[in-house]
C-alpha cells in the first residue's frame, strides 16, 4: 500500500481491467439507482441504521458484553481477539481441537484483513474459499479487487485459461459451464471439511445471534455441514436488537448490488441442542479488535465503524473507478478503504491513501449509514502532515508543506498579495513554457493545457472600472 | 440589497470574466455590488490537503472583510468556495467567538445560481446565447450546497440558447485540488470520461459554476484539440452585453 | 486481565465510559416499510418470487398438493428427493414412493443427500414485501434439503404469509431457534463477468407452492 501512485499508473495501463471496472460500477451504481425508486423513505432508513450504529458504538462496551453472555447461554463459544495473530491462533487452535486440516471458508473481508488463511497454511490447515470469487481469486493467488465481487477484474477467457489449469475445465467454458464445474470441485470441499468459518455481517446482543449475508449458499453450506463453525467477526458489528435487522438487510444489497434482500440470510443462534438438528455441534465467535477501539476513540473516525461493507462507495468513486481495488493496496479498497486502511493498520503505511480521492463527495452521497468520508479523508490528511512534521518527512512533503507556507504567507494581505501575484504573472509571461516542465505545473501539463493569468486581473479593472 | 462580491483567486487571476459578468447579473438583479480588494483565497486548497492552520487564517480574512463592508449577502461565482465558507465554523472549533462570527457569515454566504434564484427571484438574465449547452454539477456545489436545478432553471431564461443533459452531469470532472497534479494520470482519465459525455451529447459548450473544474475541464479539451468550450455559468447568462 | 476483560478495559477507555454504567436505550424501532393491504398479499409475493428468479404454484386445496409435487418433480426429471420431516411432507413418502421417486430423509448420508435431484420442506413464514420464504430449523430439518439438491420445492399456506420484513422479525419465536434461514429465490452468483448464473452452491430452481386453504400448517 505503499505504492498507491505506482499501482495506479498500472491499473490505468491495463485496458481490459478497466473495461471491465467500467462495466460493473456502472451497472451496480444504475441497480442501486433502481432499486431505490421502490423505496421512497429511503434518506429516513439511512437516517435511522446511522443512529443505531452511533448508539451501538457509544456504548460498545454494553452491547459486546450483553451479545457475549447471551451467545455463551446458547452455547457458543465466545473469544475475544485484540489483534489479528490473536485471532489467528484461536482459529488455528479450534482447528487442531477439532482435529481436522480441511477447511471452507465463506467471504468474509475481516479473514482476508488478519491473513488468516496464510496463518492456517502454516499450521498445515488447507482453508478453501467457497464464494466463486474468492475461490477464483484464491487459485490465483490475488487479492479481493471489489469487497463484493472479488474477482471482477478479470474477464470469462481469464478465469476459463486458470481453471483450465487448476481443474482442466474447457478454456472456452460459459460462465454457466465454469460455475458448474466450480460447484462440482466445492461441493467434494464442504463434504470433507472438518470446520466451516465464516465472518458476520450483524451480531445481535439481545439473542447472541449472527447474522449472514450472502447469494451464493456457501455460507450456508459453510455454517450447516461441517461439525465445527468458526465466525471471525469485527467488534463493531454488534447491533443492539433483531428488529433492527430491518433497516439492514434492506440497506445493505440495495447499496451494493442492487438487490432488495440477499438471497439467503441465516440468523445462527447457537450450535444444535438435539441429534436431530441439522446444524455443527460447536460454534466459536471471534470478536475481533485489531485496531477498532484506536477508531473509537474520535467521534469524527468512529463514524467509520458503522461501515457495513456495502461496496457503494467503490462503485461511485471516480477514483476507483478507474484504478480499481488492487491499487489501493489493502483488502479494504476504495473511499472507505482509504479511511479504515490508515487507521487499521498504520498510518504511516497507508499515508498515500486519503489523498487518492478527489473529495467529490459521491461516497458520502451513496453511503447506505451516511459516513461523511470526504470529511475523514480531510481529517486523515491532516494527521498524515502532522505525523510528517513528526517524523523525517520525505523531501517532496516537505516541498510541499514549505509551498503552502509560502503560498498562506503571500495569501495573508493586501500588499502580499498584490506583490505575490505581480510576480507570478511576470514569471507566467517570462517563463511559462519553462514552467510547464517544472513541479506543480508539470503535473498539471500532463494531459491538460496550462490555463495562463489574464492580463489584466479581475481588481485591476474593477479599479479602472471604479 | 448590498452584495459583497467575493470573485475568489482563480477568477481574479486567471478568469476575470467572470468576476466581471458577475457584478453585471448581480446589478441585473437589483443589487449594489461591493468590492473588497482585500480578498485573496477562502482557503480551500490549504484545507483540502490537510493545512487547517493556514485555511482558518484565511478564513479570519474573509470573516472580517465581511463585517467590515457591512453588506447584506456575500455572493461567489463559486460552489465550492462558497462550500469552503460553509464550512468556516468546523475550523473554529476550539475558538467559540470566531465560530460565531464565522456561522454568521455562513448564514450570509450563497453561491451566484443560487443567489439569483432564491434571493433575488429573478426571472430573466441580460444576455444571449446561440448554441447547445450542457450543464456540469460541480461536486461541492451539487453535494455541500445541494445546487441543481438553479443553474439549469437559470441556463432556460437564455435567449437562444439550448439546454441540453449530459450523462452523468452529476460525476466529478477529475480535478479535486492538488489531486490534478499528484495524480495527473488518474485526474485526466477521469476527465476523460466526462469529455466522452460531452462528446457524446454533443453541445457547443459544458458550462458549470466553479472555475477550477472548468480550467481543468477546458484544459483536456483544448489538449485534445476539441471545439467544445468550457464556460463559466456567469459568462452565459451575461454573455453579450458589455461588462 | 482475560482478552475479554483487555478489550472491553480498551472499548471504555476509546469512550471515556465507566464499567456498570447505565441500560443504554436504543433508538425505538421504526416502521421501515407500510404494510401491504392483506389483499394484495399473495399476489404481491408471487411477483416478487418470481421476481427474484423463482416460481410459484398456486393450490387451491390441499388435496391438489401431490399431483402439483408428481408434475414439478417430473419435468425437472427428478427421481430421487430429500423430505423434510414437516408432516406434511411426510405425509407424500408413501405415494411418492409408489410413483417411483427414491425418498431420503434429510438425515440420510450426505453423499446421497448430495446426490438427490430435489428437496422439499415447508416454510414456516414467507414475506409478501420481498417474496422470502422463512425456514425456521427448529419446527422442520430443512437446512440441507433446501440447499443441497438442485431443486428446492417449498410448500406455504397462504395464511402463513407476512406483509413485511419488519413483521417477519417480530413473528419470529423467542427465543430464537438454532438456525433460521430467509430465502428470497435460487442461489445465484454474478462472479464472472456481472453473468447471473443460478445455483452455483445452492438450488437453481426454487419452486413456491402457495396452498389456498388455511389450517394446513
Amino acid at each position: 500500500m505503499e505504492n498507491f501512485a505506482a499501482n495506479a499508473l498500472a491499473a490505468l495501463a491495463n485496458p481490459i481491467q478497466r473495461e471491465a471496472l467500467h462495466k460493473a460500477t456502472t451497472t451496480f451504481a444504475e441497480r442501486r439507482l433502481g432499486v431505490l425508486l421502490r423505496a421512497p423513505n429511503w434518506q429516513d432508513w439511512r437516517t435511522h441504521a446511522r443512529a443505531i450504529k452511533d448508539h451501538t458504538l457509544e456504548h460498545l462496551d454494553y452491547y459486546l458484553q450483553q451479545f457475549a453472555n447471551n451467545a455463551a447461554a446458547r452455547g457458543c463459544v465466545v473469544h475475544w481477539a485484540a489483534t489479528g495473530d490473536d485471532a489467528n491462533r484461536i482459529v488455528t487452535e479450534i482447528t487442531k481441537a477439532a482435529n481436522t486440516t480441511a477447511a471452507v471458508k465463506s467471504k468474509s473481508m475481516t479473514t482476508e484483513e488478519i491473513h488468516l488463511n496464510e496463518a492456517l497454511a502454516k499450521a498445515g490447515v488447507d482453508a478453501v474459499e467457497t464464494d466463486l470469487g474468492e475461490w477464483i481469486i484464491q487459485l490465483a493467488g490475488e487479492v479481493p479487487f471489489h469487497i463484493v465481487v472479488p474477482a471482477i477484474h478479470k474477464t470469462r477467457a481469464q478465469i476459463g485459461q486458470l481453471l483450465h489449469e487448476k481443474i482442466g475445465v474447457a478454456k472456452d467454458a460459459s460462465a454457466a459451464e465454469l460455475t458448474a464445474a466450480a460447484r462440482v470441485v466445492l461441493r467434494e470441499k464442504f463434504a470433507a471439511a472438518g470446520i466451516g468459518i465464516s465472518g458476520g455481517n450483524f451480531l445481535i446482543a439481545e439473542t447472541g445471534s449472527l447474522l449472514i449475508l450472502e447469494n451464493e449458499g456457501n455460507a450456508r453450506l459453510c455454517t450447516s455441514l461441517p461439525r465445527v463453525h468458526v465466525a471471525v467477526v469485527g467488534i463493531e458489528k454488534v447491533i443492539p436488537r433483531n428488529a433492527d435487522l430491518d433497516v439492514f438487510l434492506k440497506l445493505l444489497p440495495r447499496s451494493g448490488t442492487g438487490q432488495d434482500l440477499t438471497t439467503y440470510q441465516s440468523l445462527l443462534t447457537g450450535p444444535k441442542t438435539a441429534a436431530s438438528h441439522e446444524g455443527p455441534a460447536e460454534i466459536h465467535i471471534v470478536l475481533l479488535d485489531n485496531g477498532r477501539t484506536r477508531m473509537l476513540r474520535e467521534p469524527k473516525t468512529r463514524q467509520a465503524l458503522a461501515c457495513i461493507r456495502c461496496g457503494a462507495c467503490l462503485n461511485a468513486c471516480p477514483v476507483y473507478q478507474q484504478v480499481g481495488g488492487h491499487a489501493y493496496g489493502s483488502v479494504y479498497p476504495g473511499p472507505i478503504g482509504a479511511v479504515i486502511t490508515p487507521q487499521l493498520v498504520s498510518l504511516k503505511r497507508g499515508k498515500q491513501l486519503p489523498f487518492a480521492s478527489t473529495l467529490c463527495g459521491a461516497c458520502r452521497e451513496v453511503c447506505p449509514v451516511k459516513i461523511d468520508i470526504p470529511e475523514l479523508l480531510l481529517h486523515l490528511r491532516g494527521e498524515v502532515l502532522v505525523g510528517n512534521q513528526a517524523a523525517k518527512a520525505a523531501a517532496p512533503d516537505r516541498l510541499q508543506a514549505l509551498g503552502f507556507s509560502i503560498w498562506a504567507f503571500f495569501m495573508r494581505g493586501k500588499r502580499r498579495y498584490a506583490f505575490a501575484t505581480t510576480l507570478a504573472r511576470c514569471c507566467d509571461r517570462m517563463f511559462s513554457p519553462l514552467l510547464r516542465h517544472l513541479p506543480p505545473l508539470s503535473g498539471w501539463h500532463k494531459g491538460r493545457e496550462l490555463p495562463r493569468l489574464a492580463k489584466r486581473s479581475f481588481r485591476a479593472q474593477w479599479r479602472k472600472q471604479g | 440589497m448590498r452584495v459583497a462580491l467575493y470573485v475568489t483567486c482563480l477568477v481574479d487571476q486567471v478568469w476575470p470574466e467572470v468576476g466581471l459578468a458577475s457584478a453585471a447579473l448581480l446589478r441585473h438583479a437589483g443589487c449594489e455590488v461591493l468590492f473588497d480588494d482585500a480578498q485573496t483565497c477562502c482557503g480551500q486548497p490549504a484545507c483540502n490537503t490537510g493545512y487547517a492552520a493556514h485555511g482558518r487564517a484565511l478564513a479570519q480574512n474573509v470573516i472580517a472583510q465581511f463585517e467590515r463592508t457591512g453588506a447584506d449577502a456575500l455572493v461567489l461565482p463559486s460552489g465550492s468556495c462558497a462550500a469552503q465558507i460553509h464550512h468556516y465554523p468546523g475550523l473554529f472549533t476550539a475558538m467559540p467567538d470566531w465560530q460565531q462570527r464565522a456561522t454568521h457569515l455562513a448564514e450570509h454566504t450563497f453561491e451566484l445560481g443560487q443567489f439569483l434564484v432564491h434571493q433575488r427571484k429573478i426571472k430573466s438574465v441580460p444576455g444571449n446565447f446561440v448554441g447547445t449547452v450542457g450543464w456540469h454539477d460541480a461536486c461541492h456545489g451539487l453535494r455541500d450546497l445541494g445546487i441543481c436545478d438553479e443553474p439549469r432553471a437559470l441556463l432556460k431564461m437564455v435567449p437562444g440558447l439550448t439546454l441540453r443533459e449530459l450523462p452523468f452531469a452529476d460525476a466529478c470532472c477529475g480535478f479535486g485540488g492538488t489531486f490534478a497534479v499528484k495524480y495527473p494520470e488518474i485526474s485526466v482519465a477521469i476527465a476523460d470520461r466526462k469529455v466522452d459525455a460531452i462528446a457524446a451529447a454533443s453541445v457547443d459548450a459544458v458550462v458549470s459554476g466553479d472555475v477550477s473544474c472548468l480550467m481543468h475541464l477546458r484544459g483536456r479539451l483544448q489538449r485534445l484539440g476539441s471545439k467544445v468550450r468550457a464556460l463559466h455559468l456567469a459568462e452565459v447568462l451575461a454573455a453579450g452585453i458589455a461588462t | 486481565m482475560s482478552d475479554r476483560e483487555k478489550i472491553l478495559a480498551a472499548v471504555r477507555e476509546a469512550l471515556g465510559t465507566k464499567e456498570g454504567a447505565p441500560v443504554p436505550q436504543p433508538p425505538p424501532p421504526v416502521t421501515i416499510s407500510l404494510p401491504l393491504q392483506s389483499t394484495e398479499l399473495v399476489a404481491h409475493f408471487a411477483q416478487r418470487v418470481v421476481a427474484v428468479g423463482g416460481r410459484v404454484q398456486r393450490l387451491a386445496a390441499i388435496t391438489d398438493l401431490l399431483g402439483a409435487v408428481l408434475a414439478t418433480l417430473h419435468a425437472a426429471n427428478a427421481h430421487s428427493v430429500v423430505l423434510s420431516d414437516a408432516p406434511i411432507v411426510q405425509a407424500m413418502r408413501q405415494p411418492l414412493t409408489e410413483n417411483g421417486i427414491t425418498c431420503l430423509r434429510s438425515d440420510a448420508e450426505l453423499n446421497h443427500l448430495l446426490a438427490a435431484d430435489a428437496g422439499i420442506t415447508t416454510a414456516q413464514y414467507g414475506i409478501a414485501e420481498t417474496g422470502t420464504l422463512i425456514l425456521d430449523a427448529g419446527r422442520e430439518r430443512s437446512r440441507l434439503a433446501s440447499l443441497l439438491p438442485p431443486l428446492h420445492l417449498c410448500l406455504l399456506p397462504e395464511s402463513q404469509l407476512l406483509s413485511t420484513l419488519g413483521e417477519a422479525l417480530r413473528a419470529l419465536p423467542h427465543p430464537l431457534p438454532y438456525a433460521i434461514t430467509f430465502v428470497s429465490g435460487p442461489s445465484r452468483t454474478a462472479d464472472i463477468e456481472l453473468q447471473l448464473v443460478v445455483g452455483v452452491h445452492g438450488p437453481k430452481d426454487l419452486c413456491v407452492l402457495l396452498i389456498e386453504s388455511q389450517k394446513q400448517h
